[in-house]
């Protein structure tokens, strides 16, 4: 049985990593898009990104379009299973397996 | 934890999915009303126009539909926020498909009414194929499209232009504009 991940379970990093996860496998989100979406501030957004960019769970992208930066972030395939297990054990829990 | 606060985590996570769901997959019924209108246009004037100008007629729409396809996805990429390689791989598609024809074409010398049915029914088996990727719908419009197709050139052979035009081009735009509808 899946154990609830203390990563994820976070509130803000659950919807972070359930918009992340519900991409086809190499796409990526806009910073911006991520930020509207979740109705987050830049720098709150960013602090949570880098845990989980630190456990390894998404992948963070800096490039330019033009003279602007942008920045691209997708999940890897580590944070995919993190995230499914996740799922799985809430799952299991309200089925009270 | 218990089992409410489950249920409402997974709660959030269904709304947050969907929610990104409907936004990258957004858009994609524009490209069938595009490719709805370039045909009601190019197969009816096929049908009316000297033989002289048909051509000329289809090479203005083709390079036309493929630079506002081209503009198209590179506009809603950037209103998504999605940045996604599935692009390129859709152009190759129909690049391939389109080269697949040309050398039909070239290979077994056909007329233009064979050419309009092999284009037609390359494009039907395109979408047939790209719906089981994607939405049902496409591969439906697919599949009603070659049977369309088909149906004109048995029936009305002598209007199969203008039957196709209209019957297939008035099919792609109001899919298109259904699904546009449909995924909001």
């Amino acid at each position: 049985m899946d154990e609830l991940n203390r990563l994820i379970h976070q509130p803000t990093r659950l919807r972070i990593m359930a918009a992340l996860v519900s991409l086809d496998e190499g796409d990526k989100a806009d910073f911006g898009f991520l930020r509207d979406l979740l109705d987050l501030t830049d720098g709150n957004l960013s602090a949570h990104l880098q845990r989980l960019e630190e456990a390894n769970y998404v992948a963070v992208e800096k490039t330019f379009e033009g003279r602007r930066p942008k920045t691209w972030i997708e999940t890897t395939l580590e944070g995919r299973d993190a995230f499914a297990a996740h799922v799985n054990a809430l799952e299991c829990l309200i089925h009270d397996l | 934890m218990d089992q409410h606060q489950a249920m409402d985590d997974l709660k959030a996570i269904r709304q947050i999915m969907g929610r990104v769901r409907r936004t990258s997959g957004g858009g994609g019924g524009w490209f069938m009303v595009l490719w709805g209108v370039i045909l009601l246009i190019g197969f009816s004037g096929s049908q009316f126009l000297s033989d002289v100008y048909v051509g000329g007629m289809w090479a203005v729409l083709n390079v036309s539909g493929m630079a506002i396809s081209v503009w198209l996805g590179i506009r809603m990429g950037r209103r998504s926020g999605i940045s996604s390689p599935i692009w390129r791989s859709i152009l190759l598609w129909w690049l391939s498909l389109g080269t697949f024809d040309v050398l039909l074409v070239w290979l077994f010398r056909l007329g233009d009414h064979d050419i309009a049915l092999l284009s037609i029914l390359t494009v039907a088996l395109g979408y047939v194929l790209f719906g089981l990727f994607s939405h049902w719908i496409i591969s439906a419009v697919g599949a009603l499209m070659a049977l369309l197709a088909v149906g004109a050139m048995l029936l009305i052979p002598n209007y199969f232009s203008l039957a196709i035009g209209v019957l297939i081009g008035g099919l792609l735009i109001g899919s298109g504009l259904w699904l546009v509808r449909e995924e909001g």
